[in-house]
C-alpha cells in the first residue's frame, strides 16, 4: 500500500459547510459544519440518530446534501463525484459482503470493479491481505467467518482501490475485545501510511486513545469539532490524570483536594491509584506535578486519564436514546 | 403451549388487518372480480351463459393465483425466521414445534382462504347471470381450498427443511409440478393395466388400480374441470378435497416430525455456494477462478447462474433429456402413439419450458441478491454507472442460460420446419410480440424484486395480466401482432413497431429498476 500526498497538508481533506438534510419532514442535519485534516484519524461521535451516518453517506457520495456543499479533496461530492469516489473507500455499519465467496474472490471483484490490471490486482490483494492478517484465511467462505473477520474483510475491501481517506461507519459495533483491539491497530497502521481515517464509532475510550481529533454531533447539531485537546478547554471539562502510588497512603485524598486547582480526588478501586482532576484555569499539570511530589507521595506513575472523551460526549448531547 | 400459539396467531392475524396493503390487495381481487363481471354482462349478448363464462374465468384465476403466490407465500413460514435467525428466540419465548408451526403456517392458511371467502358472496351473483349453479359455486371453492391446505403444507415441510426460502420455493414447485403430472401419468398407467387384464377382483390388483384411481382424481385441474362443466351436481366432498386436505394434514405431521432434526441441528452459517466449486477443491478447473475485466459478468455468471459447473450439468441433463425422449420414443413409440418425428416437438417444448423457468428465475435474483446481502451501497460507491452495473449484471444472468438457449436452438433444428419457414417467423409480428411480451414481463420481475422480499415472481404473473390490460402500448402490441400481410416482408413494419415499442417500455422498466436501485443503496 502506498502512503499518501495530497498536495498541500494544511487543506482539509473534508470540508462540510453549513449542511442540511431532512427525511420526511424530519432534520437530520441542521447547518452541520466541519472539517477533517489530511492524515488524521478524526472520530465523530454522537448518540443513536443524531445524524453520523447520513453525514458520511453525503460525504461518500451515497446520498445528495439538500442544502450546503461537501468537499473531498477539494472536490464536490454533487458535481465530482466519480473524482471523489475514486479517492474515498467507505465501510457501512453492515457488513456489506458476498457470503457465498470466498475472501480472495471477494477482494478479487471489488479490485476489477475499480478497474485494476490483473497483475496489480494480485500483488495489491496479497497486501491487502497481509495488512489485515487475512492471509490464511483466503479460500474461506466469507459466511463461514466470525464477525471479526468478516469486519477485517470489509476493511481489505476498503482498501483494494488504496484510497486516501477512509470513511468507516460503526468498524467496531458487535466486535469482540480481542477483534476491536485487532482493529484499532490495523487503523493506527493505516494511519502511519499517512492515510486520512474518518471514523464514526460509539466506543469512546478507544477512540480517545487513537483519534488526533473528534466531532461531536447531537439531534443534527454540530456540538464540538476540533482536537482532542482542545475539546477540554472548549467544554470545560476538567483534565483529570491518574497518580499511581508505590502503596496506599491514607488520607492523602484529603490533602490532594487541598492542592490549588484541584477540584476532584478520588481513589480507584481500593488500589494505590487516584484520579485528580484540576481546573486548567488555576493551574496546569506540571504544577500538580510538583504538588503531589511537595506532599511526599511516593508516585510510581503519572497518566493522563483519557476519560474526558466521555465526559464531553455526556455533557454536550442530551439524555435519551432517540 | 396455547398461550404462546394463540399469542403468535393473533399477532399474525392482527398484523395482517392493520395493513392497509393487504386490504388493499384483497379489494384490488374484488373489484378484478368486479370488472370480470361486467365483462361477462356486456357480453352476454352475444354469448350464452355469461355465468358460467365469468365463473370459469375466476377459478382458473384463483388456481393460477393459489399456484403462483402460495409457493413463495408458505414455504417462507418457517425460513423467514432461520434468515432472521429468530427461531431459537420464537422457541426461548415457550413455544414448542407443535406451536411454532401453527402459529407460523395456520395464520397464512388462513390469510389466503380469506381471500377466498370474499369472492364467494360475489361469485353468487354468476347464478343470476345463467349457466351456472349454486352447487357448482360451493364445490369449486371447497376445491379450492382442499388445494390451499394441500399447498400450504407442503411448503411448509420444505419450509422446515431447507434453510433458505429460495430453495424451500424451488423444491415446493417442483413437488406440486409433480403433483399437478401425476394424474396423467396414473391416467395413462390405468389405461394400460386395464388393457393388459388387470381388475380389481385380485387383492393387490385392486389396491394398485384404486391407489391409482385416488391419484388420477387427486388433481384440483381435473376436478375444476368437472366442476365448470355445465351440468355439474356431484358432492361437494370428493376424492379430491379428501386426498389433498388428507396429504395436507401427512404433511403438516411430517413438518412437525422434522421440525427439530431440521431447525435445531442446522450448520450456522447457512449461506451455500450452490453448484460453485471453491478453488481449493479437486475439480478446481471448474472453480470461478479469477475475475474477469468485466467484474459484474463473472459475479452473476458464477453465482446466480450457476458457474462452470452448473453449466456442464444443465448442458448434461437437456442433451440427455433429448436423448431420453428419443430413446423412449424408439421403445415405447408404438404403445405410447408418438413416433420419432415428435421427438424434436416435445423437446422443443420442454427446452422451451426450461428456458422461461431460468430465466425467471435469474431475473427475480438479478437484483434482489445485492439487496438482500446488503451490497448495494458498496457497487453504488465504485466508479461505475448504475446502467453499467445492471446490463453487466443482465449480461452474467444470460451467460447462466446458455445451454437452455442452445438446446433450445437444438430443438428448433430438430422440428420438421424448413429454414425459410424459421426465417419468415423471424419477421412475424405475432412471434416478435410474444418475444416482448415476455422481456416485458422479466423487467417487471426484477423491478418487483426490488420491492417484495420474497415472490416477485407469482406478483409479475399476476399482475402482467391487468397491466397489460390498462396498458395502451400492450394494446397496440397486440393489435400489430395479429397483422397478417400476404407478403411476408410486409410484416416488417409491424414487427419494427413492436420492436420499438417493446423498447419504450422495456427503457421505463429500466429507468425504475435504476432509480430504486440507487434508493435502496443509500438506505
Amino acid at each position: 500500500m502506498s502512503s499518501s500526498t495530497n498536495g498541500s497538508s494544511t487543506r482539509p481533506v473534508i470540508e462540510v459547510d453549513d449542511v442540511v438534510h431532512s427525511f420526511k419532514g424530519r432534520r437530520a442535519l441542521d447547518h452541520v459544519s466541519f472539517k477533517v485534516m489530511p492524515q488524521s484519524l478524526h472520530g465523530f461521535v454522537g448518540p443513536n440518530g443524531a445524524g453520523k451516518t447520513t453525514s458520511l453517506k453525503i460525504i461518500c457520495t451515497l446520498l445528495r446534501p439538500q442544502f450546503g456543499i461537501v468537499k473531498v479533496f477539494g472536490h464536490d461530492v454533487v458535481d465530482e463525484q466519480k473524482m471523489v469516489r475514486r479517492k474515498i473507500g467507505f465501510m457501512p455499519d453492515h457488513f456489506s459482503t458476498y457470503r457465498q465467496m470466498t475472501v480472495y474472490e471477494y477482494l478479487d471483484f471489488f479490485a476489477a470493479a475499480y478497474g485494476l490490471p490483473f497483475a496489480q490486482r494480485t500483488r495489491v490483494i496479497d497486501e491487502v491481505l497481509a495488512l489485515t492478517d487475512m492471509e490464511g484465511r483466503k479460500n474461506d467462505l466469507i459466511s463461514g467467518l466470525s464477525r471479526g473477520m468478516q469486519q477485517r474483510t470489509s476493511l481489505a475491501r476498503v482498501l483494494v482501490n488504496d484510497p486516501d481517506l477512509l470513511l468507516l461507519d460503526e468498524p467496531a459495533s458487535g466486535l469482540d475485545p480481542r477483534a476491536r483491539i485487532e482493529l484499532m491497530e490495523i487503523l493506527k497502521a493505516l494511519r502511519s501510511m499517512g492515510k486520512t481515517i474518518f471514523i464514526s464509532s460509539h466506543i469512546l475510550p478507544e477512540l480517545a486513545e487513537l483519534c488526533d481529533a473528534v466531532t461531536i454531533i447531537d439531534k443534527g447539531k454540530v456540538m464540538y469539532s476540533g482536537t482532542m485537546s482542545g475539546l477540554q478547554t472548549s467544554t470545560n471539562v476538567h483534565p483529570t490524570w491518574r497518580v499511581t502510588l508505590g502503596s496506599v497512603v491514607d488520607g492523602i485524598v484529603d490533602r490532594i483536594k487541598g492542592l490549588p486547582g484541584v477540584v476532584d480526588a478520588d481513589q480507584v478501586e481500593g488500589r494505590p491509584d487516584y484520579r485528580v482532576s484540576y481546573d486548567w484555569t488555576m493551574t496546569d499539570t506540571n504544577s500538580l506535578l510538583r504538588g503531589l511530589l511537595d506532599l511526599g507521595a511516593p508516585i510510581i506513575g503519572f497518566t493522563e486519564d483519557k476519560r474526558h472523551l466521555n465526559d464531553a460526549f455526556m455533557d454536550l448531547t442530551t439524555k435519551g436514546v432517540k | 403451549m396455547y398461550f404462546g400459539l394463540i399469542a403468535l396467531l393473533t399477532r399474525a392475524l392482527r398484523l395482517d388487518a392493520r395493513q392497509l396493503r393487504n386490504h388493499v390487495f384483497r379489494l384490488a381481487f374484488v373489484g378484478f372480480i368486479y370488472l370480470s363481471m361486467l365483462w361477462a354482462t356486456i357480453w352476454s349478448s352475444m354469448f350464452g351463459a355469461p355465468g358460467l363464462q365469468f365463473f370459469e374465468h375466476i377459478v382458473w384465476l384463483n388456481v393460477l393465483f393459489i399456484s403462483c403466490a402460495g409457493v413463495g407465500y408458505f414455504s417462507s413460514a418457517i425460513t423467514e425466521e432461520k434468515e432472521e435467525e429468530t427461531i431459537g428466540l420464537l422457541q426461548m419465548a415457550g413455544l414448542n414445534h407443535l406451536g411454532i408451526l401453527l402459529g407460523k403456517s395456520t395464520s397464512r392458511l388462513i390469510q389466503v382462504i380469506l381471500l377466498l371467502i370474499v369472492q364467494f358472496p360475489f361469485m353468487l351473483l354468476a347464478v343470476t347471470l345463467g349457466g351456472v349453479t349454486t352447487q357448482q359455486i360451493i364445490a369449486a371453492y371447497v376445491d379450492l381450498m382442499a388445494y390451499t391446505v394441500l399447498l400450504a403444507n407442503t411448503g411448509l415441510v420444505c419450509s422446515v427443511v431447507f434453510q433458505r426460502g429460495g430453495n424451500a420455493a424451488a423444491v415446493t414447485t417442483v413437488l406440486m409440478v409433480m403433483h399437478s403430472v401425476s394424474p396423467v401419468v396414473a391416467t395413462a398407467e390405468l389405461t394400460f393395466l386395464k388393457a393388459s387384464g388387470w381388475t380389481k377382483t385380485n387383492g393387490w390388483m385392486s389396491a394398485i388400480l384404486n391407489s391409482l384411481e385416488w391419484i388420477e382424481e387427486s388433481s384440483v385441474l381435473k376436478e375444476l374441470t368437472k366442476v365448470t362443466t355445465t351440468g355439474f351436481n356431484e358432492p361437494v366432498f370428493t376424492k379430491q378435497v379428501l386426498s389433498n386436505i388428507g396429504v395436507g394434514i401427512f404433511f403438516f405431521g411430517l413438518a412437525w416430525l422434522l421440525f427439530g432434526p431440521s431447525v435445531n441441528n442446522a450448520a450456522p452459517g447457512g449461506t451455500t455456494r450452490g453448484g460453485v466449486v471453491k478453488s481449493t477443491s479437486r475439480m478446481k478447473f471448474l472453480s470461478p477462478g479469477r475475475c474477469w475485466v468485466n467484474p459484474f459478468v463473472w459475479k452473476d455468471f458464477q453465482f446466480i447462474g450457476g458457474g462452470y459447473l452448473l453449466f456442464v450439468v444443465k448442458l448434461i441433463a437437456y442433451l440427455g433429456l433429448f436423448a431420453g425422449i428419443g430413446g423412449i420414443s424408439n421403445i415405447y413409440g408404438s404403445v405410447l402413439g408418438f413416433d420419432f418425428t415428435r421427438v424434436g416437438e416435445i423437446f422443443f417444448g420442454c427446452m422451451l419450458f426450461a428456458f422461461v423457468v431460468e430465466s425467471c428465475i435469474s431475473a427475480s435474483r438479478v437484483f434482489h441478491d445485492e439487496i438482500r446481502m446488503q451490497t448495494m451501497s458498496s457497487l453504488l460507491m465504485l466508479p461505475r454507472s448504475i446502467p453499467y452495473v445492471g446490463y453487466s449484471k443482465a449480461i452474467g444472468c444470460m451467460l447462466g442460460l446458455t445451454p437452455a438457449l442452445l438446446c433450445l436452438g437444438l430443438a428448433v433444428m430438430q422440428l420438421n420446419v424448413t429454414p425459410e419457414a424459421v426465417l419468415r417467423s423471424l419477421i412475424e409480428p405475432a412471434f416478435w410480440g410474444v418475444i416482448m411480451a415476455f422481456l416485458v414481463f422479466l423487467h417487471l420481475i426484477a423491478l418487483l424484486s426490488l420491492f417484495v422480499k420474497w415472490g416477485a415472481l407469482p406478483l409479475a404473473f399476476f399482475l402482467m395480466g391487468p397491466l397489460s390490460g390498462c396498458c395502451p402500448v400492450a394494446f397496440a402490441v397486440a393489435s400489430f401482432g395479429q397483422r397478417q400481410a400476404v407478403d411476408s416482408w410486409g410484416n416488417l413494419p409491424a414487427t419494427i413497431t413492436i420492436w420499438i415499442l417493446t423498447g419504450l417500455v422495456c427503457f421505463v422498466f429500466q429507468m425504475m429498476i435504476a432509480a430504486r436501485l440507487q434508493e435502496l443503496g443509500t438506505r
